[in-house]
């Protein structure tokens, strides 16, 4: 099976969402499987940054290698136990902004820190972490394998720009078949087959991290705040996947029309769809379903300009107000394809997340096919 | 059981096509105001001349997006006091240029208001010039809106007012001719390269009136004339009409010979006269109340046949309705209130006789209070034969030599660009 998460942070909040908010919308959901808001570092700061469809992660990494953004976001962290060396290919992918030019100095200061492999530390370092970082004149890749040497690969990151940073990896001993890709802009800028460790557990124990790092050492910088948006991760079973995804972004779609049936009983109003598009969900309005059955179906936000859609996932944020309903979600294009979400337990809000890399019909996604479905969701 | 979504979402991961841009809308609003407002009498000119360019550039790459905002807050004052020339140039060119691959709104507010107000006891004149072009530009699927709000006004408090009051008076002992002569030149020029329209009216009254109180009097010759907005409420007299009175209830007639130069018909309406307990007056006529015309009609150099056939006629239809049409062509309904109760033989065998009526003018009449520039000449008795000469002479143009006009021009362009790389 191929597992596709996802998130644009749209989830979460909107442009004016406080990091705080921010990060206990984040820990308040099952996101927290995959998506991991930790290790607010002495004075640094993580903020909701502006983007252009809602929201990005801006890291204000305070000028000291005390006060470190790193490991901002996590994939396939804690928990997560299914990997076994050299049987899965993994893709992580996401977009990264610098305003300013780094800090320039004999050792590249800070980093934007791309954790794949190796012993996960308090204060990570290159020499112990495999590194995707941004060198001292803002133009030099610089990627570290377990062994510490640190190999520098041609590369630009120009000011202002969204830049998409695409890697691939296969954990599997040296030689062995594991693999290290790494693509910038949909340019293959690393391409490691030999530095690899087998960590078989490794995103057991640390999965993939995203941040912003200074060395240690390094204080007094000048303050940059660099900005992560459009976050992937793909887990493909048995298959090497060789090609890179191109400029990925995650777009939200939310429910703009009542489709049949419409079972559920709308807190207030008509418009079953109103009551649940928010993007910063609350308490204020919602659906119920009281009975076995009940069966809900909305049209969602037309997608268009893609060339590829890797795969949908879909939240409902829900809770059970009396009993111990089952709730399943998915898709129906006159084929339904549902997800059974468990049981809903009583009295505490949860987030159930399914994915679905392709559509009812088996086929994979394509904008029509997006823009043709309804989105379900039902009780058992 | 029951379960309660709060929110519900999807989240597509997809490749993006070069260039493209997620569904949102672009927003471009321009209000524009320019107003010029100059004083009355000018002597020099004021000028002030605004252009504005703002253009939004949008080009998209396959690179990141880039939020961008812009505001342009402008204010440009020019005073001047005294006799100095006042020039007012203000370039302005706003330009924000973005690069993105994806859905960014965009939004371009530019509000501009540019007032030119000059007040001074001299001749300014004030021109407004405001040229502004607005770019916005989207493309790819998406709604783009531009809404262009413009009022662009241009007044001029400028009261014209021009009186004429002339008075020609000849006196002249017995025996001599009487001449009087008035000639008139009233010159309104305009001359303007613009489409502008041009109106002048001139309404000039002339009336010349010869009276023989007896043989012992002199000669009078009177001259009035009126120019200017109200023009005179009397009409020449014209000798094609007779006063003509119809009983409409029994179809009496009753037609009186042309009238004389004293015939005269007098109006009076109602008003309130109060004094409040402190003694201040208050005298007010009521817009709500019926629109009586109260005549007062005065018939001169009456003969006593037609003296008795007028009193006849009064005291048959008193309190009855009356066709009236007077000598100077209205027609009236009416109702003969007072027949009058004294009747005076100014000369032998020339009787006057008053009466009163209430009524108003038929539907359609139109109550004639202008005068034609024709010259009338009406002479009364037979006894003293020297002419009366009256010599009038109009001439009416209409021109301007100022270019100096109040102008407001106001040149709009709209371009949209959009490039994709």
């Amino acid at each position: 099976m191929t597992y596709i998460t996802c998130d644009g942070f749209e989830t979460y909040g909107d442009a004016t969402t406080s990091f705080a908010t921010l990060k206990t919308n984040v820990e308040a959901t099952d996101d927290r499987r995959w998506v991991t808001a930790i290790g607010l570092p002495n004075g640094a700061n993580i903020v909701a940054g502006y983007d252009s469809i809602g929201l990005a992660l801006e890291i204000d990494d305070g000028g000291s290698s005390s006060a470190r953004g790193e490991n901002v976001v996590t994939a396939f962290g804690s928990g997560y136990n299914e990997s076994t060396a050299g049987s899965k290919e993994y893709a992580v992918g996401f977009r990264y902004y610098n305003a300013e030019l780094l800090s320039s100095g004999t050792v590249p200061h800070r980093r934007i820190w791309w954790n794949t492999v190796g012993t996960y530390s308090a204060s990570p370092s290159h020499s112990t972490a495999s590194l995707l970082e941004v060198g001292n004149d803002n133009t030099t890749l610089r990627y570290t394998a377990t062994s510490g040497g640190l190999q520098t690969f041609a590369g630009t990151f120009t000011v202002n720009t969204w830049h998409y940073i695409e890697c691939h990896y296969i954990p599997a001993p040296a030689g062995s078949g594991g693999f290290m890709k790494i693509y910038v802009d949909g340019s293959l800028i690393v391409n490691d087959s030999v530095n690899n460790v087998v960590s078989a557990t490794f995103f057991k124990n640390l999965g993939m991290r995203i941040g912003s790092n200074i060395s240690g050492g390094n204080n007094n910088l000048a303050v940059e705040t660099p900005k992560f948006d459009d976050v992937y991760a793909i887990e493909i079973d048995g298959v090497t996947h060789t090609d890179v995804l191109g400029d990925c972004r995650v777009i939200p779609l939310a429910p703009t029309s009542d489709a049949t049936p419409n079972d559920w009983t709308p807190s207030t109003g008509a418009n079953n769809y109103a009551l649940i598009d928010e993007t910063d969900w609350d308490t204020t309005d919602y659906v119920d379903a009281a009975t076995a059955g009940d069966d809900e179906h909305y049209g969602l936000d037309t997608l268009s300009g893609t060339t590829t859609v890797h795969g949908v996932r879909l939240d409902a944020v829900c809770i059970a107000v009396s009993g111990t309903p089952t709730l399943h979600i998915g898709f129906d294009d006159g084929t339904a394809d549902e997800d059974n979400m468990g049981v809903i337990g009583t009295g505490s809000t949860v987030q159930k997340v399914a994915d679905f890399p392709l559509d009812p019909s088996g086929a994979s996604w394509n904008e029509s096919s997006i823009n043709a479905v309804d989105a379900t969701q039902r009780i058992s | 059981m029951t379960v309660r979504t709060y929110q519900f979402q999807a989240q597509a991961l997809v490749t993006l096509s070069a260039g493209s841009i997620i569904s949102k809308s672009a927003t471009s609003a321009l209000n524009i105001q320019s107003e010029a407002l100059p004083g009355p009498l000018f002597t020099f000119n004021e000028e002030s001349e605004l252009t504005l360019t703002s253009d939004s550039v949008y080009e998209v790459l396959s690179g990141g997006v880039i939020f961008i905002e812009q505001e342009l807050n402008l204010v440009s004052t020019a005073h001047a006091q005294g006799y100095e020339t006042v020039e007012s140039v203000l370039d302005i060119q706003q330009e924000a240029i973005g690069q993105a691959p994806i859905a960014l709104d965009r939004e371009d507010v530019l509000n501009i208001e540019s007032v030119a107000t000059f007040a001074h006891d001299q001749n300014v004149s004030a021109e407004t010039i405001l040229g502004i072009t607005q770019t916005a530009g989207r493309t790819y699927e998406v709604s783009a809106s531009t809404v262009l709000a413009i009022v662009s006004e241009g007044c001029r408090i400028f009261t014209g007012e021009h009186d004429l009051n002339l008075t020609s008076e000849a006196e002249w002992g017995y025996g001599y001719d009487a001449e009087s002569e008035v000639e008139i030149v009233d010159l309104a020029e305009r001359i303007l390269g613009l489409n502008r329209g041009l109106s002048h009216e001139n309404i000039i009254s002339q009336s010349a009136a010869y009276f023989i109180e007896n043989p012992c009097n002199k000669k009078q010759f009177n001259t009035f004339d009126g120019a200017g907005a109200v023009p005179g409420a009397s009409k020449k007299l014209n000798y094609s009409n007779t006063f003509l009175m119809m009983s409409l209830d029994d179809g009496t007639i009753l037609e009186l010979r042309n009238p004389e130069t004293d015939d005269a018909r007098r109006y009076a309406f109602n008003r309130v006269n109060r004094t409040y307990f402190d003694g201040t007056a208050d005298v007010f006529v009521d817009d709500s109340w019926v629109t009586e015309q109260t005549q007062l009609y005065t018939i001169v150099a009456l003969k006593r046949t037609k003296l008795d056939e007028l009193f006849t006629f009064l005291q048959d239809n008193l309190g009855r309705e009356v066709l009236i049409k007077d000598w100077k062509g209205v027609s009236w309904i009416v109702v003969i209130t007072n027949p009058g109760d004294l009747y005076t033989e100014d000369g032998e065998g020339y009787w006057t006789a008053n009466f009163e009526v209430v009524g108003e003018a038929v539907d359609g009449e139109y109550i004639v209070q202008h005068l034609g520039l024709t010259e009338d000449l009406s002479r009364a008795g037979s006894i003293w034969l020297r002419s009366g000469s009256s010599t009038d002479i109009v001439s009416d143009q209409a021109n301007r030599e100022i270019e100096l006009a109040p102008s407001s021009a106001l040149t709009l362009g709209n371009v949209a660009t959009f490039t994709i790389v």
